[in-house]
């Protein structure tokens, strides 16, 4: 599952057979090694030793230390979007209870003018 | 046990923190920032100076407004003032020994010394009081009781008293009633040879002296004087030992020396012969004059000479009717002076007068002549008192202290005014008030640069006392910038609409304009057709606002209705005066055809914004007023739903009339108006027996009401029943119309009704048996607050009604709402028929009301605050949400947050509420509230013998910034603010490149 969506990622195709065999590298991650190889410790074998291996060394570990430091904030980030999505519904039933939402006959009537009296009336006790 | 104690914490807490929001008290330095108080005394009508020894010079007033004041004789300002109750008017005033005023009052019952320094009441002596008679006191020139204090003797009618002048103990009293049954003593002398002679009429067949023993009121002797003719018994005045007395038909004066011994000698001159003209109407003049009596003759006033040794008349001089003459006045020891004041030639219209001071021996010649000019609005002088004093030259000054005919209070002094008071303030009758005008011109630029170099200056010195910063002086001079800022007395409307002018109606028929900044007076005009016209006396009714400018404001004034009434004995028909509000001059004046005795002002204004109003006559005719065609077509259009009620207080009765066709052949114009018959539709008539009336009130015509809803905390509306053709009528029963103590609880009672004015229904009666009046009220939106009195548990109590609809829009839901399908906001009549919810609650009260009303703002928005004119002259503010009926002992948790406070047996009174705060307004009246522009404020104007005015806002001035709000500081601030944002922006840029640079 998680390979077929990582491939697709990567190439937008649900599958593909590559024909020519020229370049091992680029078709090579996609498939698992065969029993007994080892590709990591060809690889190692095969570069140059000492400086720069420990070069690669502390690149990796940067980058490794990188991504444990952004972990959480991506995480909030995530946190963040999926409560955008659900912060509408969340938001109006939050409203909703605090009482903000015009949905009672109260909200409507308050602006509304008093009426006025059709008769006019005045009078009272007389002048002494 | 423990959780009630917490319960009970809880709920005063509560109640602390309810209480708490509605307390606005002032603070210290705010006292007279935007209050006015000012104490006046009434019309004079005694008059005692002090002015021997080395004391401060000063007068003793009595007025006719029951007050007692004593007034520096060099400013007119009051030194004290004590005030009488109701009904204890002043009757006599003098001073002892330099030391204590005496007075006399309540028709000679009440005899007070008060310590002349201070007004301090030293004694007070209750006489027993003598029916329906002018009481007098005389101040002995001897010692009765050898308490080293000459004594005084006090008499009304029969009874004749002589009190110590040092404790006010009765030495001897003398009934003569006992005597004789008909014996009513007007004068008491005391002959040179100490005995004591009281003169007086019995019955009509003649004069009666008595002669009394002075040490111990034994009566002597009474020796009553037969004369053939019936004496006229009103007044009776003694010159050196000889009696003068009119006959009852006007022809001949009496004379009558009285002799120790017995005999006495009569003799009768006839009137016309000492005038040499036919005489109409005649009367003796109360003055007192030394050997001689004044007369009113034909309108004249003649002064006659009295020859002590023979009883012989003769004429001293004649005067118009307009003179005054003062009581003779000993300056040494034969000289008795005289002031007569006159209109010089071209009448008292323009304010000139001579005054002349005789002396009673050398009447011919004036020991002074002075032309003094008042301003034109104090009109004639009706009241003049004089006092003389040494020159440096060894001769005698005079000054003399005349009351105009506006009330007003001048002292006159070698031909000026020293000082004036303005008096007639202490009567005002009704009052109104009137925008200003708008401002027009712009102000020169110099005024600006000056005004604008004083408001930073001002503004600095605010912030330095912001920043306790300021110096001693600076504190003051703040003080004085907030009390004096020429922003509050400016003569043009503000914005926030504090600045007014308050128009009163004062009893003497003067219509004065206050500024409502600093209380001064803008213009002042004696209505010319109020004023007393050959003979006949007019009466000051009532003042309404006639034209008030929206549209025109910038080229036309407002213009006041001033209606009165003449007081003749047969003749009582209306005037009608226009005066404008600016220029304060009468524009015009009508004498109307028939006595007025309704005015109601209609909802209706014409084209040129004058308001039409509607005058019912003795005989139930109505007549509409502005008499313009354009105002009959606009009446016909309206006359078919046009209603007024009488209340007949005595009848017990009230009676709805509907207006019917024109009446014919009656030519109209300015005197009639249009004229229309009208016809009764309804009446309520009260069982005489059980109910009178006591109080009717009606809602204000110009209140604003914003909302016809009240939500409640759980979300649900109620509906005021906002219906303005509503009167509250309360009655009581017989018994308790008088005051309190002539009925028992069980003959007490009192009914309130609600009675719509239209069809006459009433729609809500509820009776509070054991409670009597008086009863005051106050109508307001929908509800009613009332005060009265509970006989079983002798408290005040009040009570409120609240009114609400119930079936307006009962079924509408919130869609119809929300699209708008209602009718909530449209027209409703009478004569539909209402179903309306009362509720009501009643709480105990402290004092007792002199007066009632509400504040009053310009939307309706803010929360009300009733205001009460307390029995110690003050004005208590009352949040209207103690008397809501919804409260509960224990509100629930929606209850509390809709702001209802639980309840309790009492209206709880907080020092805070005061909104009077140190001062009192002596003999309070009435409380006329009118609404600011600004929403959150209401102006209050209080009036009784003292005025006084401040601004109230019941739920705090949440619409503006404090008047001490320091704009200095603000704008300091934000200067300081973008400076700081400018100079770290540099500091960042700078920062930067070098950081780029590295």
């Amino acid at each position: 599952m998680e390979r077929s969506s990582a491939r697709g990622a990567s190439g937008g195709r649900k599958w593909a057979v590559e024909l020519c065999d020229s370049a091992p590298s680029s078709s090579i991650r996609d498939v698992p090694d065969p029993l007994g190889y080892s590709r990591t410790s060809l690889e190692l074998e095969e570069s140059a030793p000492g400086k720069a291996k420990k070069e690669i060394d502390a690149n990796f570990k940067q980058a490794k230390a990188w991504e444990t430091a952004q972990a959480p904030f991506k995480n909030l980030f995530m946190i963040g979007f999926m409560m955008w999505m659900a912060g509408l519904g969340l938001g109006l039933w939050k409203l909703n209870s605090l009482g903000l939402l015009p949905t009672h006959a109260s909200d409507w009537v308050s602006t509304l003018a008093p009426p006025t009296n059709v008769e006019f009336s005045g009078g009272g006790v007389p002048l002494s | 046990m423990n959780l009630q104690v917490l319960q009970q914490t809880a709920l005063g807490v509560l109640i602390l923190c309810s209480i708490w929001i509605c307390c606005d008290a002032l603070y210290e330095d705010q006292v007279g920032v935007w209050d006015w108080h000012q104490q006046y005394i009434g019309k004079v009508k005694h008059a005692v100076f002090q002015t021997q020894g080395s004391g401060r010079k000063r007068v003793i007033v009595g007025t006719e407004e029951d007050a007692i004041a004593s007034l520096n004789l060099r400013t007119g300002e009051v030194y004290w003032r004590r005030v009488l109750g109701e009904g204890d008017s002043v009757n006599a005033l003098d001073i002892i020994n330099g030391k204590y005023v005496i007075s006399l009052s309540k028709d000679g019952s009440n005899v007070r010394a008060w310590h002349l320094p201070d007004g301090a009441l030293v004694w007070e002596s209750l006489l027993l009081p003598s029916m329906g008679s002018v009481a007098s006191l005389l101040v002995l020139p001897v010692d009765i009781n050898n308490d080293r204090m000459n004594d005084m003797l006090i008499f009304s009618g029969s009874m004749l008293y002589a009190l110590s002048c040092h404790d006010g103990g009765i030495i001897w009293k003398a009934d003569l009633q006992a005597l004789r049954e008909d014996l009513v003593i007007k004068k008491v002398s005391l002959s040179s040879d100490g005995t004591l002679f009281g003169v007086g009429f019995s019955d009509v067949s003649g004069l009666v002296i008595v002669e009394i023993d002075l040490r111990f009121g034994h009566i002597r002797k009474i020796n009553p004087v037969g004369i053939s003719k019936a004496l006229d018994t009103k007044e009776l005045m003694l010159v050196n030992g000889v009696a003068v007395a009119l006959d009852a038909a006007f022809t001949t004066v009496v004379t009558a020396l009285i002799k120790t011994g017995g005999d006495v000698k009569i003799v009768e001159t006839l009137l016309s012969d000492l005038v040499s003209a036919e005489v109409k109407s005649a009367q003796i003049l109360s003055t007192t004059l030394e050997g001689a009596v004044a007369f009113q003759v034909n309108g004249k006033v003649v002064v006659v000479k009295v020859d002590s040794a023979t009883g012989q008349l003769d004429v001293l001089e004649v005067f118009e009717s307009s003179v005054v003459l003062s009581n003779s006045l000993n300056v040494v020891e034969s000289k008795h002076a005289t002031a007569i004041v006159e209109p010089t030639e071209d009448g008292g219209s323009i304010g000139k007068f001579s005054l002349r001071v005789v002396y009673a021996n050398s009447w011919s010649v004036d020991a002074a002549k002075d032309s003094v000019s008042l301003e034109s609005h104090r009109g004639l002088i009706r009241k003049v008192f004089l006092n003389a004093y040494l020159r440096t030259d060894r001769s005698y000054g005079f000054r003399a202290l005349v009351v105009g005919e506006d009330d007003s209070l001048s002292l006159l002094q070698q031909g000026e005014v020293v000082w004036t008071r303005e008096d007639g303030l202490a009567s005002i009758i009704d009052t109104w008030t009137s925008e200003l005008p708008l401002e027009r011109d712009r102000h020169p630029v110099s005024e600006v640069e000056h005004d604008l170099a004083d408001w930073l200056r001002g503004h600095w010195l605010k912030l330095k006392a912001t920043l306790f910063l300021a110096s001693a002086e600076e504190l003051a001079a703040v003080q004085a910038l907030r009390l004096h800022s020429s922003d509050k007395t400016k003569m043009a409307r503000d914005h926030n609409g504090f600045r007014k002018l308050l128009i009163v109606l004062t009893k003497a028929g003067k219509v004065i304009a206050l500024h409502t900044g600093d209380g001064r007076i803008v213009w002042s005009v004696l209505l010319p057709s109020l004023r007393a016209e050959s003979g006949i006396s007019k009466v000051p009714l009532k003042l309404m606002p006639w034209q008030v400018p929206h549209q025109h404001a910038l080229d036309e004034n407002p213009v006041v209705l001033v209606v009165g009434r003449s007081k003749g004995i047969s003749d009582s028909t209306g005037i009608l005066s226009w005066v404008d509000v600016y220029k304060g001059k009468e524009l015009r004046s009508s004498k109307l055809n028939f006595p007025v005795k309704l005015m109601i002002p209609l909802p209706f204004t014409d084209t040129s914004e004058q308001r039409l109003h509607l005058f019912i006559d003795d005989k139930q005719k109505a007549h509409v007023f502005p008499a313009t065609e354009e105002s009959l077509s606009l009446f016909l259009k309206h006359k078919a739903n046009v209603v007024y009620h009488i209340v007949d207080k005595e009848k017990g009765t009230i009676v709805g009339y509907t207006i019917k066709n024109m009446v014919d052949g009656i030519t109209e114009g300015e005197t009639d108006g249009h004229v229309f018959h009208t016809e009764p539709i309804w009446s309520v008539i009260f069982p005489s027996e059980t109910e009178v009336i006591s109080t009717v009130v009606t809602r204000r015509p110009d209140e604003a009401v914003h909302t016809q809803s009240k939500i409640l905390g759980s979300r649900d509306v109620l509906y005021k029943y906002l219906n303005k053709n509503m009167i509250f009528v309360a009655t009581v029963t017989p018994k308790a119309a008088q005051h309190i103590g002539s009925a028992t609880p069980e003959e007490a009672g009192l009914v309130a009704y609600l009675i719509d004015t239209v069809t006459g229904r009433v729609l809500h009666r509820v009776s509070h048996p054991f409670m009597q009046g008086p009863v005051h009220a106050v109508f307001n939106e929908n509800w009613v607050v009332y005060h009265y009195f509970n006989l079983k548990m002798y408290r005040y109590e009040m009570s409120v009604i609240e009114i609400y609809d119930q079936n307006r829009m009962g079924d509408k839901g919130v869609l119809q709402l929300m699209l708008g399908r209602h009718n909530a906001s449209s027209p409703v009549s009478s004569y539909s028929i209402p179903s309306i919810e009362v509720k009501t609650q009643t709480y105990f009260f402290t004092f007792s009301v002199k007066a009632m009303t509400v504040t009053s703002t310009a939307r309706g928005i803010t929360g009300k605050h009733i205001l009460v004119g307390t029995v110690n002259d003050q004005v208590l503010a009352l949040d209207k949400r103690f008397f809501d009926p919804r409260r509960t002992v224990s509100p629930s948790q929606a209850e509390r947050e809709e702001g209802i406070i639980p309840l309790t047996d009492a209206i709880p009174i907080f020092p805070q509420s005061y909104i009077t705060h140190v001062h009192q307004v002596e003999g309070l009246r009435g409380i006329l509230t009118v609404p600011a522009r600004l929403e959150s404020t209401s102006l209050v104007f209080t009036y009784g013998l003292d005025l006084f005015f401040t601004r109230t806002a019941p739920s705090r001035t949440y619409d503006s910034l404090t008047e001490d709000f320091s704009y200095a500081l603000l704008l300091i601030t934000i200067v300081a603010l973008i400076i700081g944002i400018v100079v770290t922006w540099i500091l960042s840029e700078r920062k930067e490149l070098g950081e780029k640079w590295k």
